[in-house]
Formats: structure tokens, C-alpha cells, sequence
């Protein structure tokens, strides 16, 4: 090789050097493009990775010194807010959270110090739900090559630019005045975004729809049940909402999404049939809406058991063959364990609340779960050290009473649903292996589980109660290994990241519409970041003191 | 005392002792009954066509944290068949742009004119958070004040707009 080859193979080397630097350093200030973005400091999707997992490969935080964990900083997220179900992201040293009335908000993370705002321009006027439904709370922002795209109440997509908060666009995806309600946060993927509807419950029309993240223009929508007045639907009925974000696979280029319950939701004499594609998963090719595969939960669903929690992929062996997979925890208490490729069931599905549920009639039925689940938008997670999943339960059985009079509100719920007197909410945590679909282990919990479940590298599973306790378990036995008291009620599930070499463990607390509605736990909105050595926080009762409480055992 | 005068004061006193009698038991029963007397007539902010519809916010005062402007929403909720109540959506614009949204129920009224209610967080459901204290001055024209701990006071102007509560 002649010296100036020598000087040119040491200039590439060195720009390589410099672009391998630059990768690992992650994008400090939020503008990062995608490929920073799948560092594994930063929590750069909904469940970190594009599988959806919620696993962090850090192991800083394990299960040798958890128990040295303490509060980094605390900050709240403005005035009047009081419910809190944003899941956050984490690029670089910005973490992203919204607020119940859509505003994003950019924190350093590791201070807490709001970096800025963005305030879109909301029509709330139609939040006008009671128990749960209709309530504007927003789960979080999708992000990819320097943008971030933010669902609002009103049905509109928008687009705005993570390093400034500038709004880049928006994009109207519902009519509101149908009913048509925002709360998910949307996936973002390989120039496009992909969002849903809420509203099942009000006869909205579910689907799924993708958008060019460039211009906002919508590229194709696939709906999840027929337009009303045809086929299974009847006039002024709907359904299949999809609340929670898609999970992407780039290696088949498919997106994967549950959908919520038919309407009217708990009569179903005017809708014959098993309705399709309600309460189910759907696998659609990614460029094209297409549907490839679909996965039925429940059939003829009378008890508003939706597949509302997001799909998790991983890969399991099975007899020696390899095979993708995927799971999810539906509203009817059952988690779902299915071939990735062709939405078979790899096990028969795996109970983890209590189950006895019969048709509702006009006297009203006890139902158990009740219409808010088994696990409702909770999203569980996955750790490929146990193989296993972590599922979110909610024991709470509710009278469902058929009325055939619809006027306003909820029109095609169909009557009535009560929580019986004396009725004490418990909850579950289950972990299920994935490669034989048992249960690894499972904990009884004082208050229903409704944030969702976060693992980690360090051998732990992190979830939060109704009480306000932010549990670490270990994930191979289930052994509480440190609990922090929060005092605020817990509906979103954490997220960990590492900046300058420390590890932080994130949470979003402040409760659901279910928190309030039920009177389960405190309501509020702040955002709390924990490292090793941090500020100790009360410990709260012991788990085994709160569910002798709870189960008065 | 003559007899007579006795029997006359006597009966007289007959009649004042019953008249008293029946003057406390109606004082008794008016006691009694006067607590729910009151909660029924008091409920509501009137018939339904007279508040429903969306209210554009005027500012007087912007308390804490400087309200600047913003929309009231009334309607007749009903979550479930029968369950049918007014109550309103009150979105506050604030002096930087940030988005404040609180839920008016249990409304009830002073007189003729006065309109109140009770301030929500979160949702209808959501914990007590402050009071909308109301006077109306004409047909869709309301002045009040909203009191929450984050808000401090905020005195207003309520200017209906549309009849709809629906955009």
C-alpha cells in the first residue's frame, strides 16, 4: 500500500472511529436522528425497542443493590392536572412527557428542569364522559428522525420538532362530533405514523390508519368493523377502537394492534355474529393496511372486553423450533400468547384474574372481570433473561345491566354497569413464561394493577399500585425487593435510561379515569425520576401488610 | 278573678297554648322540611334551553395564573339511560399558552340570578378543586368567579355563543 493510501485507510478508520463516538454518545439535544436513537441509554419508543418489550438492557439498577434506590428529582407537570397515563420517552438527556390536556412537555433528565412546552390547541369540549370513557388524558408521543408526533383529544395528529417544540404539522384523523376520541400515543416507523380511534362505546368505527410523517397526509386507513347499517353493524353502531400504540416488526414489515369491543357494547341481539375484527389482534402489512392475520379474543363480546393492551413480540422456542411470537392481556382476563406469523394460539390462554362472567340481562349480571378488566390499556412487559411476561390484573367484578333506551352519552353502551356494595378492588402481577405458557410465579396486589409492567438487564420488574407504591420485584421470583411511596396512584408504567453513566428509573403518576371514578387511590400529575443513592422515600406497608388489609387475610 | 274572667281567660289561654302548638309544630315541620325545601329549589341553573351551549371566556381579573381567555361548555350529561344532569367543561387559556381544563357539576342557584357550582379536576369524577360562583345578568350572559388553589381567583365574563353544546 503507497503512504497516500496509508494516510487515507487511517482517515477512513478514524472517521469511523468518530461516527461509532458520535452513535454511542446518543443526541444530546433531542434532535437525534433514528439510528442515535436505538442506543441502549435511551428509551426512544413507546416500549423501548420496536418489539415493544419494555426491557432495558441496563443493569446499573439490579437485584443486588435496588434496595439503594432513592428519589433523583420530582417535578410537576402544571396547574389543574390531576390525572397522569403518559408513558414517556427518553432521547438522550430530553425526556418527553405529555400532560391530560396534551401538552408535551421536554425535561432534562437528569434534572427535571423543563427544557419547553408545547401546547397544541385543543377542543375539550367534548370530554364529556363520566366513568372512564371520554376522558382526555393522553398516553404519550411517538418518535422518529428528529420529530415528535402527538395525538389530541380533538382527533388531530400533529407533528412537531423534538429539539424546539415547533409545531412542523397537524393533521385531522376523526370527527370528533361522532364521538371520535384521541388518548393513545401513535408509532412511528420508517416515514410514517400510525394511529387509531377511540370511542367504541359512543358507536365510533375503529381502525387503524397510517400517515406521511413528512406532510401529515394520510397514506392508507384499514377500519376494524363494517360502516354502520352494514354487515354485523347495526344503524348507529360500531366499534373495534384501537387504544393503545401498534407494535411494528421491520422484518416482516408488519404492524400488530388490539382492538377494542363492539357496539352497543353489552346487548347483542342487533349485531349477529362474532363481529370482526372487534376485541382482537390484527396483524397489517405496514406499507399497506392489508390485513394479514387476525386473532379473535372474545366472540360476540357482551362485556366490553376489549384487546386494548398493546401487543409484545419476542422470539420462543418451542420443541426445538424457533418461532416469533407475540402476547397480549386482554380486558377479559386472559393473556394471549400467538405465532407472530400466523396469530395462532402457540398455548391456550392463561387466566390471571378471577373469570365468571354469564350474558347480562335486564336484572343485571355480576361479571366478573367487569368491563374495565382483566388488564385494560396496561401494557405488560417482557425480559428475555426469564422468557417470561408481566401482566397488569384488575379484580373487579360490576353489575352489567341491559337498558334498550339509548339517548345521550355513552349511546351504544347499552345499560347500565355498577360496582356492588361493598366491593373491595384488588388487583394481580403475573409472570408468565413465554416458551410453555405457565406461570412462572404471581402476586396477589391491595389495589387493581393499571399501569403496566417495566423489566430490566438487572434482573428486575418494575409496576406501580393504586396506593402509590413503585414496586421492583425480582423478576425470577417475584420477591419484593424495594418499594417506594409515592402518594400518588400509579397508571402508566415506568421507563429506566442511563445519562453520563447513571441509571434512572422514570415514572409518571397520578392515576386513570378509573383511579378517580372508583376512588382507588390519590389523583395528581408528576413525574419522578429515581437513581442509586437518590433521596430515600417512605417505603409505604409492606406488600404482605397491604394485602392483609386488602384480603384481610 | 270572676270565674267567668277565668273560664274566658281560661279558654283564651286554651287558644293561644293550641295556636302555639300548632305555631311550633308548623315551625317544626317548616324545620324539618326546610333542608330539602331548599336543595330542591336550588338545584339546577333552570330549564335546560336556558344555559346549555358553549360560552366564549372575557378575563377581568386573571388571577394566579393570568387566565386570558377561554371556552365553557354546558351540557346535559348522561352516562347512562335516565342518569341525564348538566354540567359543564371549562377550558382556560393562560398567559404563556398553557392549557387549564377543569368540569363544573352539581350546579345549583341563588335567587333569579345566581348560578354555582362545584369545580372537578381531572374529570367529572375527579376530586373538588374549587367553586364557580355566578351571577347572570342577561340570557346567556354570565358573570363569575372561579376559585381553585392553582387558578387563585379569576373573575370572568360567560358570553354564550351557540345554543349547541356540540361544535
Amino acid at each position: 500500500m503507497s503512504a497516500r493510501g496509508v494516510r487515507l485507510s487511517l482517515l477512513a478508520l478514524a472517521v469511523a472511529l468518530a461516527a461509532v463516538a458520535l452513535a454511542a454518545c446518543g443526541g444530546g439535544d433531542g434532535s437525534s436522528s433514528s439510528t442515535s436513537s436505538e442506543s441502549s441509554a435511551d428509551w426512544p419508543y413507546f416500549g423501548r425497542d420496536r418489539d415493544n418489550t419494555r426491557f432495558s438492557t441496563l443493569d446499573e439498577i439490579n437485584t443486588d443493590n435496588v434496595n439503594e434506590l432513592g428519589e433523583a428529582w420530582s417535578t410537576g407537570v402544571g396547574p389543574d392536572q390531576f390525572l397522569m397515563e403518559s408513558f414517556p420517552t427518553v432521547i438522550g438527556r430530553t425526556a418527553y412527557v405529555t400532560t391530560s390536556t396534551d401538552e408535551v412537555l421536554a425535561l432534562d433528565a437528569v434534572t427535571g428542569k423543563t427544557l419547553w412546552t408545547y401546547t397544541p390547541e385543543v377542543d375539550f369540549s367534548q370530554s364529556t364522559g363520566v366513568g372512564g370513557y371520554g376522558i382526555t388524558v393522553n398516553r404519550g408521543i411517538a418518535h422518529e428522525d428528529g420529530k415528535l408526533f402527538l395525538l389530541t383529544f380533538d382527533d388531530k395528529l400533529q407533528a412537531i420538532s423534538a429539539k424546539t417544540g415547533e409545531k412542523l404539522w397537524s393533521s385531522t384523523v376523526a370527527d370528533p362530533r361522532t364521538g371520535a376520541y384521541e388518548t393513545m400515543a401513535p408509532s412511528a416507523y420508517d416515514g410514517k405514523v400510525y394511529v387509531g380511534v377511540s370511542g367504541s362505546e359512543d358507536g365510533v368505527r375503529g381502525f387503524v390508519a397510517a400517515y406521511d410523517q413528512q406532510s401529515g397526509k394520510k397514506l392508507w386507513q384499514f377500519y376494524t368493523v363494517p360502516k354502520a347499517g352494514t354487515g354485523w353493524v347495526p344503524k348507529g353502531g360500531g366499534g373495534g377502537g384501537v387504544y393503545m400504540p401498534p407494535t411494528i416488526d421491520p422484518e416482516t414489515n408488519t404492524i400488530y394492534a388490539g382492538t377494542g369491543n363492539p357496539a352497543p357494547a353489552i346487548v347483542g341481539e342487533k349485531r349477529p355474529g362474532r363481529n370482526l375484527y372487534t376485541d382482537s389482534i390484527i396483524a397489517l402489512d405496514a406499507d399497506t393496511g392489508k390485513l394479514k392475520w387476525f386473532h379473535q379474543e372474545e366472540a360476540h363480546d357482551l362485556w366490553d372486553y376489549d384487546a386494548a393492551s398493546p401487543v409484545v413480540l419476542f422470539d420462543v422456542e418451542i420443541d426445538g423450533e424457533k418461532k416469533r411470537a407475540l402476547a397480549e392481556a386482554g380486558k377479559n382476563g386472559l393473556l394471549f400468547i400467538l405465532d407472530a406469523e400466523t396469530g395462532e394460539d402457540l398455548f391456550p390462554p392463561v387466566p390471571f384474574v378471577k373469570r365468571d362472567h354469564k350474558p347480562p340481562t335486564t336484572k343485571g349480571v355480576l361479571e366478573c372481570p367487569g368491563p374495565v378488566g382483566g388488564s385494560q390499556y396496561s401494557p405488560i412487559a417482557y425480559s428475555p433473561e426469564t422468557q417470561a411476561v408481566y401482566v397488569s390484573g384488575i379484580n373487579l367484578c360490576m353489575i352489567l345491566q341491559v337498558s334498550y333506551e339509548t339517548v345521550n352519552g355513552e349511546k351504544q353502551f347499552g345499560g347500565d354497569r355498577v360496582v356492588p356494595k361493598d366491593t373491595n378492588p384488588t388487583g394481580t402481577f403475573t409472570a408468565v413464561t413465554v416458551d410453555d405458557g405457565k406461570v412462572l410465579w404471581k402476586r396477589k396486589m391491595p389495589t387493581p394493577m393499571h399501569g403496566g409492567a417495566t423489566t430490566s438487564a438487572g434482573g428486575l420488574v418494575f409496576t406501580g399500585d393504586q396506593q402509590g407504591i413503585l414496586y421492583a420485584f425480582d423478576a425470577a421470583t417475584g420477591d419484593v425487593l424495594w418499594q417506594g411511596d409515592i402518594d400518588l396512584a400509579f397508571a402508566a408504567a415506568p421507563v429506566i435510561y442511563e445519562v453520563d453513566g447513571t441509571e434512572y428509573v422514570l415514572a409518571t403518576v397520578g392515576g386513570a379515569a378509573l383511579t378517580a371514578s372508583e376512588e382507588l387511590g390519590e389523583v395528581g400529575a408528576r413525574v419522578v425520576a429515581f437513581k442509586l443513592g437518590g433521596k430515600q422515600v417512605p417505603t409505604g406497608p409492606s406488600l404482605a401488610e397491604a394485602n392483609a388489609k386488602a384480603f384481610g387475610d | 278573678m270572676s270565674r267567668s274572667l277565668f273560664s274566658s281567660y281560661s279558654r283564651s289561654r286554651s287558644r293561644i297554648t293550641a295556636a302555639v302548638a300548632v305555631a311550633l309544630a308548623l315551625l317544626l315541620a317548616a324545620l324539618t322540611l326546610a333542608p330539602a325545601a331548599v336543595a330542591r329549589g336550588g338545584e339546577g341553573w333552570g330549564r335546560y334551553p336556558s344555559f346549555i351551549g358553549r360560552y366564549h371566556l372575557r378575563a377581568a381579573a386573571g388571577g394566579d395564573l393570568h387566565v386570558v381567555g377561554g371556552q365553557l361548555t354546558m351540557f346535559p350529561q348522561e352516562e347512562f339511560p335516565g342518569s341525564v344532569q348538566p354540567a359543564g367543561i371549562l377550558n382556560l387559556k393562560l398567559l404563556g399558552g398553557r392549557n387549564d381544563l377543569v368540569y363544573l357539576t352539581d350546579l345549583t342557584h341563588r335567587g333569579a340570578r345566581g348560578r354555582d357550582a362545584t369545580i372537578k379536576g381531572g374529570g367529572f369524577l375527579g376530586p373538588e378543586i374549587g367553586a364557580f360562583r355566578g351571577r347572570l345578568l342577561a340570557p346567556g350572559r354570565i358573570r363569575a368567579k372561579i376559585t381553585t388553589r392553582s387558578l387563585g381567583t379569576v373573575e370572568a365574563l360567560f358570553v354564550r355563543f351557540s345554543r349547541s353544546p356540540t361544535p
